[in-house]
């Protein structure tokens, strides 16, 4: 039988990962790739370190040119896919080009959300930041700037503010809840950030509801429930991402937030497969399917959705929701949820920061459930192993009533049995 | 240190000709005689960029442990010092003014013969501390000059462990583990106090050797017992006696040995009858059970071997004879001087024994004692001066002040560290009331503070010296690099000076090298041929001694034999026998102090990482272990509302500093330990100067009471 | 081929040399910067209580989560042998690997740039043993392809099946 005809649309960690692991395999048949842009694949996590002139845009493409050739992949660039015609296992291009596949992997990814403000969309003024595009854009943006509102205290949001004031721009981040970071950090430990960033110089407008835009010449004014006026030459919009998946109307494949897919990456529809931003994946914590809008779990499910149609049975169990960033200098961890609520629910944390680094646990029945460090981050990976596990600290510590320092973290978990074990390969 | 990091990547640090870095040879001597573990030197352009272990060095075959390992930080620190320095503020201030070498010599001949003329030579005392490798050459300065005041850091070292052990027989020797079947290990961490060691015990634990543990902590060694008899601290002596009584009432000791060759065994057996296995659980706080066992697993197991830590048992107040009770039980059980027992073998040079004979021994005792005046504490510790060949340096602080028999007045210190001494305040004042302070250190001490002049000293990367292994082997080193700025070999402080202090000593005159080949002389060996090595020479046809070489000779002892009532205790009125007295403050001795002192303190168990104060400034060593810390039982920081890592303050009747809570079970309840030394946390501070065992002047560094309370935040 | 580590944990000590002859042969002079770290394990309580130690650098995964999660390609794989190695000048110093390395090796330079166990490459490629292994006094440590590790560890468990991990030292 021949090697089956394996294509991937997308262009991103999701869809990279899926081709080499397909090759690195062994199915020796066809590859192709699609993707709307031109180009190599580019990193969307790198665009921050670009714009802070830490690395140059070149390195926002990790996947050397030599990548597709190496991995004998063919390449259609430049024009997206507009439909996805699952029953005869084909995809059209824009320009109405039609390639047929056995087996197809969407890895799309997702594009920035805009709040349906009035005059938002249309705003000249308006920024995001997602594509190698939207990079540039921003960039370029950024020398004629002198007064910046960032929408939305998301890691994005903040990481681009601390940029902006590097630059020397004059930076207010407006979120419609009452603290930064919502959705990463717990109250207690967003607050601490929250006087850090005042210290850096950066204007807070929490719990401010945008009505409407209105665009006067160089700059733009934004209006606020409650007569709130903010004036500023750029806005980037940073509230959240939503998956591309228009093409996929009538393709009959099930979607909730995101593509719905099981442990090995496989959708509802025969032949189908998606991974990374555009698909959901087990919330390791709560064992619910969302989007987790991570690199490291775009690659991962990439590369179990590539082997698998490679012909390889290999699943992919998911993720926890996690994050690490530096911002304003100080660097932080966010691991699942930190503002777990319940009967049974511990939360520690030493908030005396002169005593070494922050650290924020929330346990339920023993078992961490979230987490926030600033600084202290040796930790992290640790930590993070033992959410997974869903290890007991109580039956190890006892009553937990305090943070357990590194040396006991590294302790409690050297104690339990095969956690020193090794990842060893997929295959 | 911050860092200095320059990553230069992993293909850095390869010795050869396209990166110009060369292995060079030389020798560790951060911690004890017993290991100074053979180093290859990675040295680039002058400068030492890498050390790790030499692979030819028997002791250490290509190991280190982690002081050794951070040689290079040891080396280059900052605070060693650069050139001789006089002091140009009051006493104690820390002011100095660099000075050349000449001038500082001057002084100090000047001021030393002055001295010597005026008062006598014995006003001079000559100290040496760590390392030890310039201790020969120390004392024969001394004695030259007519001084019989050469006092080491010894005077609380493995001194007081022979001299217990020669009171019952003569000479001690060191087990022969390699060959034994049984292993009674007695308040000793090898793992941390002779890690070059431990590998070939942990093979012969392989190969089946039994192991008996005796300490108050759970130590790397625990898991690889038999049985572990975890006593309360300074009890080593009744559990001693516990187990003689078992071996004894069992007839499980050696009748033979007994009857031809010891003294007192019936008084013996008389005292040890009452030391029943439950009245010594009640002393020891080891199970009954557990005595007997041991007992018997040590007395029915041939060969078996006695291993003790050079001075865990002795740090007490009731020290020599608790080290001679657990000493008599190798001769009650027929193991002195066998195969696989404990053999004796003298030492060759600076504490090693391998069968080779020099004359170190000679060499240093230029002058008789008879010819010279008393040794300091020569008085009131006369079975300390008879059996050890010093003065006792823990005496030093009070000769001082009572300037009884005679004044000193000054001193000539290599390597000093007034902490060391119990009451190390009192000893720090002490040093200031003397007319003259030299002290020679590699790095800008507390203690170098206080004195007058301050002469910079180097490491063994940066002179030669000979050095002998257990291992029939020895190695000249050679320096790896020159001495940092303007410091010198001790050796050369020492010769020079004593072209002046000692001008009829033909060996001073010859200097260094000539004195060493002298010493070498019976074992045929020469400085110039061993150059020859630089990695070190395998020593060929060094047998061991016979063993129970006491058939032919007898016992070094008054009376010949081995004694169960010692004829030189007797003598000076102690008790003959080796009688169990509880430490001179304990919850049994002084139910009063316990009181508000509840917790029993002991001191100064060895960490792996810190020898004495001497790695504590390297960031390398100390990042191990940065805080001072108490380790206290849960259940007493329990009772106490203290979590690990809580401030705390560890106080006795004498004092208090302030640490940090390491709750640990290798702790007992009811004990806490903690590691002496620290300047910022100096437990020393806790204990009375004239704590101290009455036959050896050894301090009680561990065991006494205190009281560990959590520390108010302001 | 996989190169790997071997660790015995009956013969650690917890003396620490392999952490600082580590920090020697890396120049690691910060306080507190160490690619390889010791941890001291404590079970039971007064009277029955057992001691042991782990020591614990990089594993080089056969799968490795930092390499995977790494936004750059900086994190990879030699095929010769497995040892996971950084491109220091393609890092970006995010910290991801620190998150993703279930072991906590991964450490940060002072210029940010993610630094970690390369097990002595350049040392092992000349024939010579990883510093750590080298220094080791008790022969705890280890190293070896994971063939002949896992060989070796077969041979020698019909010695050691008996012995428990930890001994409990008896009351
Ligand atoms: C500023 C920023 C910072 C971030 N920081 C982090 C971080 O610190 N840590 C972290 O884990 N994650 C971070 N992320 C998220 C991370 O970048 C994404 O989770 C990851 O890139 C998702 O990979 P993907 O392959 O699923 O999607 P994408 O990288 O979005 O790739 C999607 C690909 O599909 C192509 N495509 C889209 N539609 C079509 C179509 N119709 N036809 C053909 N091709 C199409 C796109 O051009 C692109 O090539 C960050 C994201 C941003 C924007
Ligand atoms: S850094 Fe951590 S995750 Fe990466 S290879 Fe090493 S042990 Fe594995």
């Amino acid at each position: 039988m021949p090697e089956p005809n394996l294509l991937v649309i997308g262009n991103g960690g999701a869809a990279i990962h899926a081709l080499q692991a397909a090759r690195a395999s062994g199915h020796s048949g066809p590859l192709h790739l699609v993707s709307d842009m031109q180009g190599r694949a580019f990193n969307p996590m790198l665009s921050p370190y670009y714009l802070a002139g830490k690395i140059l845009f070149d390195d926002c493409f990790p996947f050397g040119e030599g990548f597709y050739k190496k991995f004998d992949i063919t390449c259609h660039l430049g024009s997206p896919v507009e439909t996805l015609d699952s029953a005869n296992k084909e995809v059209i291009l824009k320009g109405g080009e039609k390639l047929p596949y056995d087996r197809c992997l969407v890895a799309t990814g997702a594009s920035p959300l805009l709040p349906p403000v009035p005059g938002l969309r249309t705003s000249n003024h308006l920024f995001t930041l997602r594509t190698a595009e939207d990079t540039i854009l921003l960039h370029d943006a950024l020398s004629e700037t002198q007064s910046a509102l960032i929408l939305g205290a998301s890691l994005v949001g903040v990481k681009v503010a601390e940029i902006l004031v590097q630059r020397g721009i004059k930076v207010t981040i407006v979120d419609i809840a009452g603290q930064v970071l919502p959705h990463a950090a717990h109250p207690e430990c967003a607050g601490i950030l929250e006087a850090h960033f005042a210290t850096k110089g950066v204007e807070l407008h929490l719990s401010s509801n945008l009505e409407r835009v209105e665009d006067h010449g160089s700059e733009a004014v934004f209006h606020f429930q409650g007569n709130k006026t903010i004036k500023a030459d750029l806005c980037l919009v940073s509230t959240g991402v939503r998956p591309n998946l228009d093409f996929l109307n009538g393709s009959g494949v099930e979607i909730d937030q995101g593509i719905i897919v099981n442990h090995r990456m496989r959708t509802s529809v025969e032949g189908l497969y998606a991974a990374g931003d555009v698909s959901q994946g087990r919330n390791l914590l709560t064992g619910k399917e969302e989007v987790i809008g991570l690199w490291g779990n775009a690659c991962y499910q990439g590369r179990t959705a590539g082997l698998n149609m490679a012909g390889q049975k290999t699943s992919y169990p998911g993720a926890v929701p996690d994050h690490i960033s530096t911002l304003f200098g100080l660097t932080l961890v966010h691991l699942g949820n930190p503002m777990h609520q319940g009967n049974d629910v511990t939360i520690l944390s030493n908030r005396d920061l002169s005593e070494g680094p922050y650290r924020l646990m929330a346990f339920d029945k023993g078992v961490l459930v979230g987490a926030n460090l600033i600084n202290g981050f040796e930790s992290a990976g640790r930590l993070r192993k033992a959410m997974i596990r869903k290890l007991n600290w109580e039956e190890h510590f006892g009553p937990l009533t305090r943070v357990p320092s590194d040396q006991e973290i590294a302790q409690f978990l050297a104690d339990v049995p095969d956690s020193l074990s090794i990842p060893s390969p997929p295959f | 240190m911050n860092s200095g990091l320059n990553f230069e990547g992993p293909d850095s640090k390869l010795p050869g000709e396209e990166t110009g870095i060369e292995i060079r040879h030389t020798i560790c001597s951060i911690c004890s005689p017993r290991s100074h573990c053979g180093i290859d030197a990675y040295v680039k352009d002058g400068v030492v960029i890498k050390v790790e272990g030499t692979k030819e060095n028997p002791n250490n075959a290509g190991t280190l442990c982690s002081k050794g390992a951070a040689s290079r930080q040891y080396i280059y620190h900052e605070d060693r010092i650069r050139t001789p320095l006089i002091r140009k503020g009051d006493k104690g201030s820390g002011q100095f003014e660099p000075i050349s070498w000449d001038e500082a010599l001057d002084t100090i001949t000047t001021r030393l013969l002055k001295i010597k003329d005026e008062t006598g030579p014995e006003g001079v005392v000559f100290y040496a501390g760590y390392s030890k490798w310039m201790r020969p050459f120390l004392k024969r300065l001394a004695h030259s000059f007519g001084s019989p005041n050469y006092c080491t850091e010894s005077s609380v070292c493995s001194a007081a462990a022979g001299l217990a052990a020669g009171l019952n027989y003569g000479t001690m020797g060191g087990p022969e583990t390699g060959k034994s079947k049984c292993l009674l290990v007695w308040s000793s961490n090898p793992f941390y106090s002779n890690t070059s060691a431990v590998r070939k015990l942990l093979d012969a634990r392989e190969r089946g050797l039994k192991i008996i543990e005796v300490g108050p902590l759970i130590t790397p060694l625990t898991a690889h017992t038999d049985f572990h008899l975890r006593i309360r601290p300074g009890t080593s002596g009744a559990l001693a006696l516990g187990m003689a009584h078992v071996i004894i009432e069992e007839g499980l000791y050696d009748h033979d040995f007994v009857e031809n060759w010891t003294l007192g065994f019936e008084e013996y057996r008389d005292y040890v009858r009452k030391y029943t296995p439950s009245i010594t659980e009640g002393i020891t706080g080891v199970s009954g059970d557990l005595i007997t066992k041991a007992a018997r697993l040590y007395a029915t197991t041939k060969p078996a071997a006695l291993m003790t830590g050079p001075n865990a048992t002795v740090h007490h107040t009731n020290g020599i004879q608790n080290h001679r009770a657990l000493t008599a039980l190798i001769g009650l059980t027929g193991n002195f001087d066998r195969e696989g027992g404990n053999h004796v073998v003298p030492p060759a040079y600076l504490y090693v024994p391998n069968g080779v004979t020099t004359r170190q021994g000679p060499f240093m005792q230029s002058r008789p004692w008879e010819e010279m005046p008393p040794r300091v504490g020569q008085d009131q510790y006369p079975v300390w001066c008879k059996m050890v060949s010093e003065g006792q340096a823990i005496h030093l602080p009070f000769q001082i002040r009572s300037k009884k028999p005679y004044p000193i007045r000054a001193l000539l210190a290599f390597g000093m560290n007034y902490r060391m001494w119990p009451g190390s305040d009192f000893m720090k004042d002490s040093l200031n009331m003397l007319d003259f302070f030299v002290d020679v250190d590699l790095f800008m001490t507390d203690t170098a503070r206080l004195a007058d002049l301050v002469l910079p000293a180097c490491t063994s990367f940066e002179r030669s010296e000979i050095k002998f292994y257990t291992q029939k082997y020895v190695i000249w080193t050679r320096p790896v690099i020159p001495p940092l700025e303007e410091s010198r070999p001790d050796t050369d402080i020492i010769f020079d000076l004593g072209t002046k202090l000692a001008p009829d000593d033909d060996l001073m005159q010859k200097g260094y090298e000539a004195s060493v080949d002298w010493i070498l002389e019976p074992a045929h060996l020469k400085v110039e041929a061993l150059k020859e090595y630089p990695a070190g020479y395998r020593l060929k046809d060094v047998a061991l001694p016979p063993y129970q070489k006491y058939e032919k000779n007898g016992f070094s002892t008054p009376s010949g034999k081995m004694e169960f009532t010692s004829g030189v205790l007797k003598e000076a009125g102690f008790d003959p026998l080796p009688k169990y007295e509880e430490p001179r403050l304990s919850p049994f001795s002084t139910p009063d102090v316990a009181k508000d002192y509840p917790l029993i303190l002991t001191t100064g168990a060895r960490l792996p990482m810190f020898i004495h104060s001497r790695t504590f400034r390297l960031s390398w060593t100390r990042g191990l272990r940065p805080d001072p810390m108490v380790d206290i039982n849960p259940k007493d920081a329990d009772d106490r509302g203290i979590k690990q890592g809580d401030s705390v303050t560890l106080s006795t009747k004498r004092g208090a500093i302030q640490v940090k809570a390491n709750l640990t079970e290798i702790i007992a309840p009811g004990v806490v330990n903690m590691y002496h030394a620290y300047s910022e946390a100096d437990v020393n501070l806790l204990i009375e100067p004239d704590y101290v065992d009455p036959i050896s002047c050894y301090p009680g560094f561990k065991a006494l009471l205190c009281e560990v309370k959590k520390t108010q935040s302001a | 081929m996989q190169i790997g580590f071997s660790f015995n944990v009956s013969r650690c000590s917890g003396c620490m040399a392999c952490v600082v002859a580590c920090q020697d042969e890396n120049d690691l002079h910060g306080d507190g910067l160490n690619f390889r770290h010791v941890t001291r394990l404590e079970k039971g309580q007064f009277p029955a209580v057992s001691m042991s130690f782990l020591s614990l650098a990089c594993q080089h995964c056969g799968d490795a989560p930092c390499m995977m999660v790494c936004p750059t390609g900086a994190i990879y794989k030699r095929d010769k042998d497995g040892i996971v190695d950084v491109h220091q000048e393609i890092c970006v110093g995010c910290h991801s690997c620190a998150l993703a390395c279930p072991f906590g090796a991964p450490r940060y330079l002072e210029n940010g740039k993610m630094s970690k166990c390369h097990f002595c490459v350049a040392r092992v490629e000349d024939g010579r043993e990883p510093a750590c292994v080298r220094v080791c006094p008790t022969k705890a440590l280890g190293f070896g392809s994971m063939d002949s590790l896992s060989r070796q560890k077969a041979e020698k468990a019909s010695m050691f099946l008996l012995e428990p991990l930890m001994k409990v030292s008896g009351p």
